[in-house]
């Protein structure tokens, strides 16, 4: 099988994330809420999860707030946020899991180029242009960090600053860019920055992460059980339990930790060179077999291309016979089809394990398919 | 014990934070639940630590902001 939809989830999952997560079944029981041996060892995994994660993107462990998943994270920033009032601004590539909360939270909704069409500072420039001219009242900003269809990543450090001059909150979805491209929450001037477990972090899918820069708070979103200040009727004054109401995932949340520990060893920096030679071996060669391949310019760990002849679906249901796993269609992100001017297309999205040996087996399947 | 305190905390992951920060100063110490009465609220964690050592830790969790609720001497 070649397996070229990381961008879904990452896919094979390390050895270590695999037993450590069969473990925890074995030897977690619910944090927070007692001091024997289990709910400890649950405790402590929790917290070490937590350093690991602030460690990777520079915050501090107790604003490391655990969430069912990145989506989950993306609605609970914004709409916790909606006691302020004020537009949000949203990029013209985000996904459906920041576009559908943003709508659904009842405030305009003005949304800011992503300026493709350039690049590098030129690039950069035309995006914060963009903003300048949308950004009067403003509230919030929420923005992709890197598109899950095509290459293209935001100018994360730069947003950051504007908005942090403007007093503008600014929420990060981290989903395509976390354990792949370097973000730091307090160099980048964040906010809120939220994360799945599942994607370039490497862990099981289930959980995700909201976390949130020094100083800021945001109202409760989620009220249950904390383990704590029982007879209080509020959840609890400080992160992260003021957030976490419930059980958490915890054999996910063992199983995140040594997924970042993965990413870790082997480093952002390397993985990001992995992916991105992959996608443009992959991206030439389409080109030359005449494929439709959406922004090539564009560097990242991300294709999306068309075949004449074909719809994105039948194209993808014949490379699954073949054995080879992408995703067709939409990929929850319409806004961001409408942008690179595709009805849907193939996305191939590449991890830490792809070779390009895989990349020429995929062509040749994908050789095989036009000629029939 | 007699010669034990208790320093309780604002959650788990504050008692956690703080048992790795002592034991970093050469303090330890043991993350328990404490009694009804010990926090306003119920169902609270805290860490019990050698008498001698209270003011040390103390200093040690004003400095680095770790949030605790209540030192009992």
């Amino acid at each position: 099988m070649i397996y070229f939809d990381n961008s879904a989830t990452t896919y094979p999952k390390p050895q270590s994330v695999i037993q450590a997560t069969a473990m925890a079944l074995d030897t977690c029981a619910n944090p927070g809420r007692g001091t024997h041996p289990l709910s400890m060892n649950a405790a402590l995994e929790l917290f070490e999860c937590r350093k690991a994660t602030a460690e990777m993107f520079g915050a501090s462990p107790e604003r490391v707030i655990f969430t069912p998943g990145a989506t989950y994270a993306l609605n609970m920033a914004i709409h916790a946020a909606s006691s302020v009032e004020g537009a949000i601004l949203i990029s013209d590539l985000e996904h459906n899991a920041v576009l559908r909360p943003a709508l659904a939270s009842g405030r305009e909704v003005r949304v800011f180029s992503s300026a493709l069409g350039f690049e590098g500072e030129e690039r950069t420039a035309a995006i914060l242009a963009s903003v300048n001219r949308l950004a009067e009242d403003a509230a919030l900003l929420v923005v992709t960090a890197a598109s899950n269809i095509c290459g293209a990543v935001m100018p994360i450090s730069e947003l950051g600053a504007y908005c942090r001059e403007r007093g503008i909150l600014f929420i990060v979805d981290g989903a395509q860019a976390g354990g792949i491209y370097d973000i730091n929450v307090e160099r980048d001037n964040i906010d809120v920055l939220c994360l799945p477990s599942h994607k370039g972090l490497y862990g099981p899918m289930g959980c995700g992460m909201m976390i949130l820069g020094e100083g800021v708070s945001l109202p409760t979103f989620v009220h249950g059980g904390s383990g704590v200040d029982s007879r209080s009727h509020t959840m609890p004054e400080y992160p992260p339990e003021r957030y976490e109401a419930g059980t958490l995932p915890v054999p996910v949340i063992v199983g995140l930790r040594r997924g970042i520990e993965f990413v870790k060893r082997r480093t952002v920096e390397r993985i990001y060179a992995n992916e991105s030679r992959l996608a443009r071996l992959l991206s030439d060669s389409l080109i030359n077999m005449g494929a439709r391949v959406y922004a090539p310019h564009l560097d990242g760990g991300i294709v999306l291309f068309n075949v004449d002849g074909f719809s994105s679906e039948e194209l993808a249901a014949k490379l699954a016979k073949m054995g080879i796993c992408v995703r067709a269609g939409l990929h929850c992100a319409p806004l961001a089809h409408d942008t690179l001017g595709s009805d849907g297309a193939v996305r191939a999205s590449f991890s830490v394990w792809n070779t390009e040996a895989e990349v020429h087996q995929f062509c040749g399947a994908l050789c095989k398919i036009k000629r029939r | 014990m007699q010669n034990m305190t208790r320093i309780a905390m604002v959650s788990m992951t504050y008692a956690m934070q703080a048992r790795e920060l002592l034991q970093r100063h050469g303090i330890s110490s043991n993350i328990v639940r404490l009694y009804p009465g010990e926090s306003p609220n119920g169902c609270a964690f805290g860490l019990e630590l050698h008498r001698g050592a209270l003011q040390a830790a103390y200093a040690l969790l004003k400095k680095a902001d770790i949030k605790y609720t209540r030192l009992y001497e």
